[in-house]
């Protein structure tokens, strides 16, 4: 903050009073110490003068001066200040050190900045350069592995599909994502920026930096800064790639003459008709049958991204106009799951005497078409897995084929994407204005108003097929809704900063009003005029019986008052506090409002005289706070008795007619309050060897309180159980950022390492049961995932095996207390079930924990490496101990469904195997129909996520073209993946708190080959 | 001048702007109702009594685990239908009912009786707040109270009979009222009872044409008639209860009313009960109504109003067929029931039960578990009466509660004076012209409902009228070398309470005998 006001006065000297224009001139290159390349429009002054200039586009400045004597100070954004000392020289080239390298950058904390060394909150920050290198669709996918504590699971492969991010674990059962902010604005996601606009990310991660954005902060807060503009001569850059992208495996799955040798010995066992009884003669017929993934798969699928930025401006007005472009197709069900992105902003800054002032807009323009990504029935992907590859694609006449042993959803893969026909539109505005008067040089006011428009419109067409098993559509049937989501918000900050010796104080104090609404209207209509998705609009449906329409609208609104004090001592002992009272629509007029305090310290010992001057060591830092912070994340109207209206019945003697039932949707809670969250943190930075090695650590330990969930209630009572105050949670954790950066001649590298260590445990849920029941999956697995006192959130609730029966004596020999039969249907070779709670029978009451989504830790690793023209990134991320539901993979409802080939090493009189429980249609013993940990397997995976080798022409090459830049590079996603995990993706994401990385075949990621230009003018 | 300025902004500004944040924070639900502003107008009462009438259609649970609806799984439960599906891993908890080895944690147990608690609980809301209501006159808030609380008797009966020991509500209950005990169930009874007596005189004679489907007089009659015998053939001796508070001929008297006053009588056809056709023909004196709709939400499948036991029970591997569509293989009936009807002479065989084979239908018997050759056909489900969307949540087929055929044999059952005549008359019908009486003795009339009703859910708690042993026997008959069934006589016929709700009432229901 301090630096930037002295650079805006520096600016005003400048301009508004005359230079003198006697003296000596001093000559010079100012360059960066790390590349050697000019630096343009730093800042030079004569120390307690206001005698200055600025840098040319080749780095070099004059500068007249009364007398060659004197301090010469070089200021620049980004780079550490230095003061030099004229002593004589007429002649001062100066090497500027990157501020991010000496731990002195400014970084964005919560209404305003900060200098690093002073933060005494937890805060993880990622730049412009790491954000590009990640070549991502979502800007949150940059967050991965680069900053510790945070952890992000891309949720399918999807174009566009969203990521699951966690900040220092899951700390409720209800939406546990982070706040988003961009430039300010609370957004509800961030997909609608172009990475390339993105200036810096900084996460906030514990309650002292976290506390300022109070009832919203408990999961977290990711700070998006778009870029502004530097003063200069137009800059322009364009930075575009192209590639393709593969599936980087395929599953293992049996081929025809396997499958049709497994279903034969699988219905053998059941003493049932055996399907291919002539299976020499089919396999003679069709070899080794149909690949149904590679069908469904669309390799090289292509992505491009264009964007183009251009920037530049006056000391008193600066802009940035930047317009992007991508398209991106994905790898599965080819012209049905895509996405197309159009961008452009503005962003301006102006100065006007004591007013700076300016703006940030944001137009985007998405359309999306997708498929379910993780759908264990009738999913594209679970289609693909679960056909049996005997059939083929079409008939010889060219029509598709349908298998004779396809029910249910499990039809033609190929057949069935052709019925799909959905797409989502969006247009959506994120823009506002703001002022900041400057009423003093220590003492400002800054306003602003913000906005978040977005018009969303779907739009489906269901055509008329029949596909065999339930695949059956008999009419047309056209789908349109339409969204519009308005959010403003108006804040209001004084600041106040002063020194007086060594003692530093600043202080900001503010208000906030944020208002949210959405109407939406939809409808469908069946029987189409024209039966295309092109025509499928409601007006072209011709039944008139088939109209139905709904619309309505959702409103909420957060009142805040915040405060936050900070000092410090000589640089050394550093306080924060952080005081903010929320009010928010969610809650009943008595629980409205709730404050949240934060307070937190720091010691620079480095900074200490008692510290000897050591070179070895640079930086070390302890810091520490506790704070709270709360949620709010809802329904809008919980507190108060909705009564809901529902069409159920209908009466009539022969014109039957629909009626409309009203009742309370769920038992209200008028105490409704505030989750609380609370943590306590504590962090040692250090740096060493002139900033050359840095190593982080934090510790954090954090509970959630009061956790707003609908804890289940005796079902006798008669209606939905009401949103309480339930419940806590407890993360406590580790994280790692290390690092080190060297330059030695031509070359120069550096290696990150973060690390994240979580431990998470629900400990309260407050009713008799203690406990939330989560997803279920596929016909006959109720609850795999659950939430209960004294576990991790979402843990895999399932039976327990203990191998596999090889004999009948083993069968007969498993017996409960009063020597009955706990598996009565079992045979040698089922699944043999621990009868946990020892009662001689198998029920949910003998289901434990069997396995935990979450990974135990992660492992980012960046290594970046330049050699002359030529630079490498590398980037690895990995995940250890996270556990993966495979149950849903398979449809063990069905007859005839194929299998992994993992089934070859089933448990047969002749291969007593010990891993994989005998073939059977009926399964008498349900041992692929009881969630056991059978279905859970090791989903620890390390990715390469990018390498990139760039080249970038040589200065005069360019020159002739007239760019200043021109750099080249290749780059591969997900290059290698180590994994023990069979299935398509150990990355899975969640759908909700409790359906955490459960495999429903799911959409795999991307392997991606792009090849990029970046170019400046 | 400069602190002034900032103490003012700080300070002052936020506490002026406090008194409208309150307003500012305030809104009114933009689209739903809340409860103080509800059970005002009789639109409102209408509402909350749909509502009730709403939950007669759930076959899901709260927990959405799905596919009981009452008549299915009373078929599996009996000797007249297995559990079917694709395979023992579809609905398992199904393949529990029909082998009477049912978990304490089975999810349709707790669905069963979550759906039937629902219903008692927004009647109960209907029943505390009639007096709010403005009715235009006494007689419209009578049958609205009156309905409200026949509701809640078939509810209550269902879950009597189905679970033994309930607790008992005459008001909605709040979150925290989870320590209740169950009722003795003979008090269930009584109260069973005491209120169809009550309620019957005012409940409406005649039902407009427009709200056809709404209980009448007669439907609270016929209720308590079947509770009547439900109560002295099963629990009183079961639970070794005493008397009800009505005699025998009393109930055979509101019985008699049915039959001579309400207008209802037999059709000639028994093929003409079914279908869209039958929808409330005259002999329906209550019927759960279906109705197409274009509802589909599988995590909400209470929302629909169509048949579930239509999707649940057509056959797999049917393609096209000019008449029958296809489902999902539950409930095959058993080779008992379809070799109990004459099928040369007894009309209603081929209205009851489909033969594939006999009938030329494509179908899939190794896609079907269990399945014997036949499936119960009443609400099979028939591509002429396919919903346009959503085809499984919308068959618009109704379930008949009470049709006089059923009064008629209940009131020959009870000893009525026309008893030989009321069972011939039933006879008659099905038999045609190869009628040939036969005395209208106990045993005679449980057979004949066996086969009157084949397929509508009443042969489970006839079975049980008929003594826990001959239950046990004719249950138990069913098992086969794939197919276990052990019907259990010290479980006394009934489900388990729901362990989830023994644990959620901090164990303070106690679970039934034999579980």
């Amino acid at each position: 903050m301090e630096k930037l006001k002295t650079l805006i006065l520096i600016s005003f000297g400048i301009l508004f009073f005359p230079i003198a224009v006697f003296g000596q001139t001093i000559n010079g290159t100012v360059t960066d110490r790390h590349t050697n390349e000019p630096l343009i429009g730093v800042n030079i002054f004569l120390e307690g003068t206001s005698i200055g200039t600025t840098t040319n586009v080749d780095g070099e400045f004059s500068l007249t001066v009364p007398s060659l004597e004197g301090v010469l100070v070089f200021r620049y954004i980004g780079y550490v200040t230095q003061r030099v000392e004229i002593a004589g020289n007429d002649v001062i080239n100066v090497r500027l050190v990157d501020d991010v390298v000496a731990g002195e950058e400014l970084i964005v904390v919560a209404y305003g900045i900060q200098q690093r060394s002073l933060v005494t909150g937890a805060i993880s920050r990622i730049e412009a350069s790491q954000i590009e290198q990640s070549a991502s669709l979502r800007v949150e996918q940059a967050l991965q592995g680069r900053t510790a504590g945070v952890m992000v699971m891309q949720n399918s492969g999807q174009p566009g599909s969203g990521s699951t991010v966690r900040i220092r674990g899951v700390g409720t059962t209800g939406d546990a994502e982070p706040l988003y902010v961009v430039d300010g604005m609370p957004v509800t996601n961030i997909d609608y920026l172009s990475p390339s606009d993105i200036s810096s990310i900084e996460v906030l991660k514990d309650a002292s930096a976290t506390a300022i954005y109070g009832a919203r902060g408990a999961n977290g807060v990711v700070m998006v800064t778009t870029k502004s503009g530097r003063p200069g001569e137009i800059r322009i850059s364009y930075n575009g790639y192209t590639g393709i992208q593969n599936p980087w495996r395929k599953v293992d799955l049996l081929d025809a003459p396997d499958y049709m040798m497994i279903m034969n010995e699988s219905f053998a066992n059941d003493n049932r008709t055996i399907p291919f009884p002539d299976i020499e003669d089919r396999i003679q017929e069709i070899g080794s049958g149909t690949d149904w993934q590679d069908e469904v798969f669309f390799y090289n699928a292509p992505v491009t991204n264009h964007s183009l930025s251009l920037s530049g401006g006056t000391d008193n007005s600066r802009y940035v106009t930047s317009l992007s472009y991508r398209y991106q197709d994905g790898i599965v069900a080819q012209g049905k799951s895509n996405y197309e992105r159009i961008t452009f902003r503005v962003n301006s800054d102006h100065t006007a005497g004591r007013l700076n002032y300016g703006s940030r807009f944001n137009y985007t323009r998405k359309t999306t078409r997708g498929i379910n990504p993780n759908e264990e029935f009738g999913g594209v992907m679970a289609r693909a897995v679960n056909i049996d590859p005997v059939t083929p694609v079409r008939n010889e006449d060219g029509s598709f084929a349908q298998s004779p042993y396809a029910s249910q959803e499990v039809v033609n893969p190929v057949a069935a994407i052709e019925t799909i026909n959905a797409e989502y539109n969006e247009d959506k505005i994120v823009g506002g204005i703001f002022g900041q008067f400057n009423f003093t040089d220590n003492f400002s006011l800054r306003s602003s108003f913000d906005i978040d428009f977005a018009y969303g419109n779907n739009r489906s067409f269901l055509p008329e097929f029949n596909l065999g098993g339930n695949a059956i559509n008999e009419t047309t049937i056209a789908f349109q809704e339409q969204n519009r989501f308005t959010t403003w918000q108006t804040s209001h900050v004084l600041s106040y900063s002063d020194e007086v010796g060594v003692h530093a104080f600043s202080g900001i104090a503010g208000f906030e009003l944020l208002d949210r609404r959405n109407e939406f209207v939809g409808g469908t209509r069946a029987d189409l005029s024209m039966p295309s998705f092109q025509h499928a609009w409601l007006s072209t449906g011709t039944d008139p019986d088939s109209p139905t329409n709904y619309g309505g609208m959702g409103v909420e609104s957060i009142a805040s008052y915040f405060t936050r004090v900070n000092y410090s001592y000589d640089d050394k002992y550093l306080f924060e506090g952080v005081f903010r009272v929320d009010g928010s629509s969610k809650f009943g007029p008595d629980n409205r409002w709730a404050s949240f305090p934060a307070f937190s310290a720091g010691w620079v010992i480095t900074r200490e005289e008692f510290m000897p001057d050591l070179d070895w060591l640079s930086l070390l830092k302890i810091r520490g706070g506790w704070g709270q912070n709360g949620s709010d994340n809802i329904g809008q109207f919980s507190f108060t008795p909705l009564i809901t209206t529902h069409i159920g019945y209908g009466f009539g003697q022969t014109d039957r007619t629909q009626v409309t039932g009203a009742y309370p949707a769920q038992i209200a809670n008028t105490g409704l309050r505030w989750e609380t969250s609370e943590q306590f943190s504590l962090g040692l930075e250090t740096a060493f060897a002139d900033y050359a090695y840095f190593v982080n650590l934090d510790y954090y330990a954090k509970k959630t309180k009061g956790l707003l969930l609908s804890a289940p209630i005796p079902q006798f009572i008669g209606n939905a159980a009401p949103v309480i105050n339930g419940g806590e949670v407890r993360n406590s954790g580790l994280e790692l950022e290390s690092g080190m950066r060297r330059i030695s001649g031509d070359w120069n590298y550096d290696i990150t390492l973060t690390g994240t260590y979580n431990v998470n445990e629900v400990t309260a849920i407050n009713n008799e049961e203690g406990r939330l029941f989560g997803a279920s999956v596929s016909t006959s697995m109720n609850n795999v995932a659950m939430a209960q006192v004294g576990y991790p959130i979402a843990f895999f609730w399932g039976y327990r095996t203990a191998g596999i029966f090889q004999t009948e004596e083993e069968v007969q020999a498993h017996v409960g207390p009063d020597g009955q039969l706990i598996q009565p249907n079992a045979r040698p070779g089922d699944l043999i079930f621990v009868d946990v709670n020892g009662d001689g029978q198998i029920t949910d009451e003998d289901r434990v924990k069997i396995g935990d989504p979450y990974p135990d830790f992660t492992l980012g690793f960046n290594f970046n490496l330049g050699w002359k023209n030529w630079d490498m990134n590398m980037f690895w991320f990995g995940s250890f101990g996270n556990d993966i539901y495979t149950g849903g993979t398979r449809r063990h409802d069905l007859n005839m469904p194929n299998w992994k080939s993992s089934v070859l090493d089933r448990w047969t009189p002749e291969n007593p195997s010990n891993s994989h429980p005998r073939v059977t249609i009926n399964d008498p013993n349900g041992n692929y129909a009881r969630p056991s940990d059978f279905f859970v397997e090791d989903g620890s995976y390390v990715r390469l996520r990018n390498l990139t080798i760039g080249y970038t022409l040589p200065r005069t090459a360019v020159n002739a073209i007239g760019a200043s830049r021109l750099r080249l590079y290749a780059s591969a996603q997900n290059l290698l993946t180590f994994t023990s995990y069979d299935g398509h993706d150990p990355e899975i994401g969640s759908g909700w708190a409790l359906d955490v990385g459960i495999d429903r075949n799911v959409y795999p990621q991307a392997r991606t080959f792009l090849f990029g230009v970046n170019l400046d003018f | 001048m400069k602190k002034i300025v900032f103490t003012f902004i700080v300070l002052v500004l936020p506490l002026m702007f406090s008194g409208c944040m309150d307003n500012f924070l305030s809104h009114d639900p933009p689209v739903e109702r809340v409860q103080d502003n509800f059970f005002q107008t009789q639109q409102d009462a209408e509402q909350a009594l749909f509502s009730v009438y709403e939950t007669l259609t759930f076959s899901h649970g709260r927990s959405n685990d799905g596919f009981h609806p009452f008549d299915v799984v009373s078929n599996m439960l009996s000797d007249d239908a297995y559990a079917g599906g694709g395979g023992s891993g579809d609905q398992p908890a199904l393949v529990e009912f029909n082998a009477h080895n049912i978990a304490v944690t089975n999810g349709k147990v707790l669905g069963l009786w979550s759906d039937r608690f629902t219903g008692i609980y927004r009647a109960n809301l209907l029943i505390e707040n009639i007096d709010n209501i403005d009715f235009p006159n006494r007689e419209t808030r009578d049958y609205f109270y009156g309905e409200a609380r026949f509701l809640r008797a078939l509810l209550y009966f269902d879950l009597v009979r189905f679970f033994g020991n309930v607790p008992l509500f005459e008001r909605p209950l709040v979150a925290a009222e989870v320590r209740v005990q169950q009722a003795d169930p003979g008090d269930v009874y009584a109260f069973l009872v005491n209120e169809l007596v009550e309620i019957i005189p005012k409940l409406r004679e005649t039902i407009p044409s427009a709200e056809v489907g709404r209980a009448s007089t007669w439907a609270a009659k016929a209720l308590l008639g079947r509770v009547y015998l439900y109560y002295q053939d099963y629990a009183q001796p079961v639970f070794g209860l005493g008397d009800l508070p009505i005699s025998s001929a009393e109930v055979v008297g509101h019985l008699e009313d049915i039959v001579n006053q309400s207008g209802h009588a037999l059709l000639p056809d028994f093929a003409d009960l079914w279908g869209t056709a039958g929808n409330n023909n005259n002999e329906a004196v209550f019927s759960i109504q279906h109705i197409t709709n274009t509802f589909g939400d599988w995590g909400f499948l209470n929302g629909s109003i169509g048949n579930w036991a239509t999707t649940m029970t057509g056959l797999r591997g049917v393609g096209f067929h000019p008449i029958y569509s296809r489902g999902w293989s539950f409930q095959p009936v058993t080779g008992d029931l379809a070799g109990s009807f004459n099928q040369d002479t007894d009309s209603r065989y081929f209205v009851s039960i489909l033969d594939p084979v006999a009938e030329g239908v494509n179908h899939a018997p190794d896609e079907m578990y269990q399945f014997q050759g036949f499936v119960f056909k009443k609400f099979y489900p028939r591509n002429q009466d396919t919903p346009s969307v959503n085809v499984d949540f919308n068959w618009p087929y109704n379930r008949p509660v009470f049709r006089l055929a059923d009064v008629k044999l209940m009131a020959a059952e009870l000893g009525s004076a026309n008893a030989q005549l009321y069972f011939d008359q039933v006879r008659e019908r099905a038999y045609g012209s190869d009628f040939v009486s036969i005395p209208a003795t106990k045993e005679n009339i449980m057979e004949e409902r066996r086969l009157e009703f084949a397929g509508e859910g009443h042969r489970y708690w006839d079975l049980l009228r008929m003594g826990l042993d001959t239950a046990a026997d004719k249950i138990n008959g069913q098992a086969q070398a794939e197919i276990s069934i052990n019907f259990r006589t010290d479980r006394l016929g009934l489900l388990p309470i729901p362990q989830s709700e023994i644990n959620l009432s901090d164990n303070t229901l106690i679970q039934n005998p034999g579980y």
